[in-house]
């Protein structure tokens, strides 16, 4: 049988994991739809409507925290000296290790919760309260759009250098590279799962630590090159409109990419880590 | 199955903890059908040793193979017929039984009922939360599970810490039970009293090495366990008793002793140089 992967193989270890790991998970989930009961019961009381993008929203912001949560509850002890013997001589692959844990935090874990959350949603939808929800959130709770409406809201606000035409043309020039929600949610699960792999002790603080460390850096980075692009463009008032056209158009390339390429370098450096458990 | 390769080799084993040497240059060897006893004092490598030949450390050079394949590569071919059995784990919050029926799944020489014959003999009702089981429980249930997994190497850290003496009774008849032709058992252990008459070849080593890797018949064979009523000025090593002096003389004559593993840990590691020479 093959040393680094063997389909029989990962298939035992997923179910190996799930057998372990499964109360964690309907826990979690649980803890998810109280939540939504929850917030559900408040607005009964509160007596207003709340608007199907509204609950689309909160539904999307839940699931997206309690899934960049879980591989701290799944995933706890694996990278812990004493704790995680059993995991590290654990007769699979590190590479069957990774998709077992890549598929039980961002395939089995998300969609479970995603499709129980609506199905509640759904069902609240059902009840015969006066202000009760209505209509589905099944449509509108990981689409794109309205995160392509945003980008297109901010580059509409000043039609002076740019043109409407060119507002248009990069309308056009996004719309197929705009980035879907769950492309977001896999570079900040991916990035939580590495982190939960890193840290021995304190994952949570000390990767929310590290986090915000990140950030602060890219937005000083961020902060910098917008002065000096719009000192730029200040002090080059004839500059041409399609030289900043191009160059926004590559900055949101770059950032596209980003997205894309970040989650696949997450999730590899997690096998290495993986790979080096109790060294 | 060929059962006279060695199924562990340690070649030129060089290990240290950033500057704690703690193997400089350590070669040896395991066959099948036999349980090694690895004895030695505290901090000499011992557990070091067992979390090595199971991959669970990467040596600094040499080389550690069990069944011709790296240790430390952690091999699924290799990880499938070994099992450790640490001497300080923590127990999963899930009950025994879920977490043998878990555990097993990659393990093909698993056998179930031998799993729950152990634990009828151990006393350990598998229906409880691992966790919450106390010690010396938690200990034997990992046990169990161990030998009912049937792997070709079994290491075992310390096993009879934390057991009653009667636990500590079928430890070792449920271990020697166990053991088959095609089997490496290696149990570590500074509590050499627990598991006499268990383990063959014995192991010694020390701050600078192995000492003594020997079989019971060797050792007869070298030195004489004897009670005699004045101290032997060549004893390698000697203690008073209610009978007069018992001691560790070398065996000039071949005379039958029964090897007491105490009194030799201690006459070992008190003629450390002339014991290696003696067993090369």
């Amino acid at each position: 049988m093959n040393a680094t992967f063997s389909i029989h193989r990962l298939g035992l270890t997923i179910y190996k994991e799930l057998q372990e790991k499964y109360m964690i998970i309907l826990t979690s989930i649980g803890i998810i739809l109280m939540i939504y009961l929850a917030f559900w019961a408040l607005n009964l009381i509160d007596g207003e409507p709340v608007s199907t993008a509204a609950r689309a929203a909160s539904a999307a912001t839940t699931l997206s925290i309690i899934s960049c949560l879980a591989p701290f509850f799944l995933y706890k002890n694996e990278n812990r000296r004493m704790e995680g013997v059993f995991y590290a001589v654990s007769p699979s692959s590190t590479l069957e290790k990774t998709i077992s844990m890549l598929v039980i935090c961002s395939v089995i874990f998300p969609l479970l919760s995603t499709v129980l959350l609506m199905s509640l949603d759904s069902l609240l939808t059902l009840m015969p309260f006066e202000a009760s929800y209505s209509g589905s959130i099944w449509g509108s709770m990981f689409s794109s759009k309205e995160y392509l409406d945003k980008i297109t809201n901010i580059l509409n606000f000043n039609t002076d250098p740019m043109s409407i035409d060119m507002v248009n043309r990069m309308y056009d020039t996004i719309n197929p590279l705009s980035i879907p929600p769950i492309v977001g949610l896999a570079l900040s699960q991916s990035a939580f799962v590495l982190l939960n792999m890193l840290f021995r002790r304190h994952k949570i603080g000390y990767t929310l630590l590290t986090l915000l460390g990140i950030w602060v850096i890219v937005a000083v980075i961020l902060v910098i090159s917008a002065v000096s692009f719009f000192d730029n463009i200040q002090s080059n008032p004839d500059i041409d409109p399609e030289l900043i056209y191009q160059w926004m158009i590559t900055m949101y390339k770059a950032v596209t990419l980003t997205y894309y390429i970040f989650p696949i370098a997450f999730w590899v450096l997690t096998y290495f880590r993986i790979r080096r458990l109790q060294y | 199955m060929d059962t006279n390769n060695p199924v562990v080799k340690i070649d030129h084993l060089k290990f240290n903890y950033k500057k704690h040497i703690v193997f400089e240059d350590l070669s040896l060897e395991m066959e099948p059908g036999r349980i090694y006893g690895l004895l030695g004092e505290n901090g000499v490598g011992k557990t070091t040793l067992l979390r090595t030949i199971c991959g669970l450390l990467r040596a600094e050079s040499g080389e550690c193979t069990v069944m011709g394949m790296r240790s430390a590569s952690r091999n699924p071919e290799m990880l499938k017929d070994i099992y450790f059995v640490p001497e300080l784990f923590v127990a999963p919050p899930i009950s025994v039984k879920r977490f043998i029926q878990s555990n097993s799944l990659l393990y093909p020489r698993w056998d179930a009922a031998q799993f729950y014959k152990l634990c009828l003999t151990f006393d350990v009702d598998p229906s409880y939360r691992f966790d919450k089981l106390s010690h010396g429980q938690q200990k034997k249930a990992l046990i169990a599970f161990a030998l009912a997994l049937n792997t070709r190497v079994l290491l075992m850290d310390e096993p009879s810490n934390g057991l009653d003496i009667p636990s500590k009774t079928t430890l070792r008849r449920v271990i020697s039970e166990c053991a088959t032709e095609d089997r490496v058992i290696a149990i570590s252990t500074h509590q050499v009293r627990d598991l006499e008459n268990l383990i063959d070849p014995i192991i010694i080593l020390d701050r600078s090495g192995m000492i003594l890797n020997a079989n019971i018949e060797q050792i007869s064979e070298r030195l004489l366990f004897t009670v005699s009523p004045t101290p032997d000025p060549g004893a390698y090593w000697s203690e008073t008793s209610l009978n007069g002096y018992y001691q560790v003389v070398p065996n000039h004559d071949g005379l039958p002793s029964r090897v007491n593993l105490e009194a030799l840990f201690n006459a070992t590691l008190r003629n450390k140089e002339t014991f290696k020479k003696l067993f090369k």
